[in-house]
């Protein structure tokens, strides 16, 4: 994966997450709507760093934490559009921030 | 005049009509014109466009915080809106100023293939060399002084090379040089400027990214204060009718954003300049073949630029 793809892997990231923040039922239950807006907040706060960010895409660490975060997208998708499952949303996208904020503290 | 002199001028003035007619391969200028002018059309189209998204790259960084902040009741102030930005003045004119050069040289070639009056293919030709000989200075000073975007660095080398082999190419034309010259340089030279189309598109998607994430974030919290304000005791109708008009604009706003993106634009772009070349580097036998191939390509590239010239105008001058 590329510098350019993780852009892109994480923006539609954050639209699956932006959906989820439209949806009335959600937004009725405010503690976990504002938990899952504080994480995108911090997803897009991530992102536009990545932007700027000098990325070694050959690095053997970037391509691993790239590996999980794809893996962790996968798993997103399968239950984004499940509120009930909101709990393992939560988790499966901290997963995601955790990992790009490995990469970030690489990055110069 | 002395006759020798005009005999001179005369051998230069027939001289060049050959080389054109070499480089036309006898197809006839009526063939090359409509293309031509729809490619520097669309070329015209995508500079322009590229320059108002790159813009726009920072602007929206400024609103989205705003609105961010304004949402959590929390303080703004202007230096920590301003360390939003995402990209320094210079760094967006280097980029701007690139594709640019790149439209220049391009209508350079396509001049000499259309087989245009030789003081109009020079006036291109010197235009197109001034153009990417001020951008290679330009990427100098880029990479050596402030930037926000780390990749300014990188342009250097790839603006370099484009630079030298565009000059290279540029000048024979300038010095009226053979037609084998001239046809022997662009197959030799014209590839080393493959990487900075691709930089270029690469970079521009990141920037885009950024485009849709910002401007999603607006929609989210217009839902939410739509949906949170509906369940109070007695809604504020005005807010609400406030908030609903602001939802239908963020709507038709996210339509004009999703074919803002210029990657498959500047991807076009490039293949009509591959096809332009290989009309000028084909045999004379396969002209008419490529020359089809670039009235295709030219098509696509028109088909790419127009929605992203009008989605790029719209976002950069609407607001929720």
């Amino acid at each position: 994966m590329t510098q350019a793809e993780l852009v892109t892997a994480i923006g539609n990231t954050l639209t699956q997450m932006d959906d989820t923040l439209m949806d009335p039922t959600l937004i009725n239950q405010p503690a976990k709507w504002q938990q899952v807006y504080a994480m995108r907040k911090h997803l897009d706060d991530q992102q536009r760093t990545l932007v700027a960010a000098t990325i070694q895409a050959d690095d053997a660490s970037f391509q691993t934490l790239t590996g999980q975060i794809q893996q962790a997208i996968k798993q997103l998708q399968q239950v984004i559009d499940n509120l009930k499952e909101i709990d393992s949303i939560i988790n499966t996208i901290a997963q995601i921030s955790a990992d790009l904020d490995e990469i970030l503290k690489a990055a110069s | 005049m002395t006759i020798p002199r005009r005999l001179h001028i005369h051998r230069k003035t027939f001289l060049s009509l050959l080389v054109l007619l070499f480089l036309m391969g006898c197809v006839p200028d009526q063939d090359y014109t409509p293309v031509i002018t729809q490619f520097q059309q669309s070329a015209d189209t995508l500079s322009h466009a590229f320059q108002r998204l790159l813009t726009n790259a920072n602007l929206v960084e400024y609103d989205h915080y705003i609105d961010s902040q304004a949402f959590d009741h929390a303080s703004l102030s202007p230096s920590e809106i301003d360390s939003r930005a995402v990209i320094t003045p210079a760094e967006l004119k280097l980029r701007s100023d690139a594709i640019r050069a790149l439209a220049q040289y391009t209508s350079a070639l396509a001049t000499l293939a259309q087989g245009k009056e030789e003081a109009q293919i020079v006036a291109d030709a010197t235009t197109a060399s001034t153009s990417f000989s001020t951008l290679a200075t330009d990427a100098q000073t880029a990479a050596a002084g402030h930037h926000l975007i780390p990749t300014t660095a990188d342009y250097a080398g790839p603006i370099s090379s484009a630079a030298s082999a565009a000059g290279i190419i540029l000048g024979l034309i300038e010095r009226h040089r053979t037609h084998e010259e001239i046809r022997q340089s662009i197959e030799k030279n014209d590839p080393a400027l493959s990487a900075l189309f691709d930089m270029l598109g690469t970079e521009s998607q990141a920037i885009y990214e950024r485009q849709k994430s910002t401007q999603r974030a607006q929609g989210v919290l217009l839902f939410t204060d739509y949906n949170r304000e509906i369940t109070q005791a007695t809604p504020d109708k005005d807010y609400l009718l406030q908030l609903s008009d602001r939802i239908k604009q963020f709507r038709r706003n996210q339509a004009l954003v999703a074919q803002a993106d210029p990657t498959a634009a500047i991807a076009a772009f490039k293949k009509s300049h591959d096809a332009l070349v290989a009309v000028i580097l084909a045999p004379k036998d396969a002209k008419s073949r490529t020359l089809a191939a670039l009235v295709t390509t030219v098509k696509s590239f028109a088909a790419e630029v127009e929605p992203l010239a009008d989605g790029v105008q719209s976002t950069s001058s609407k607001k929720n």
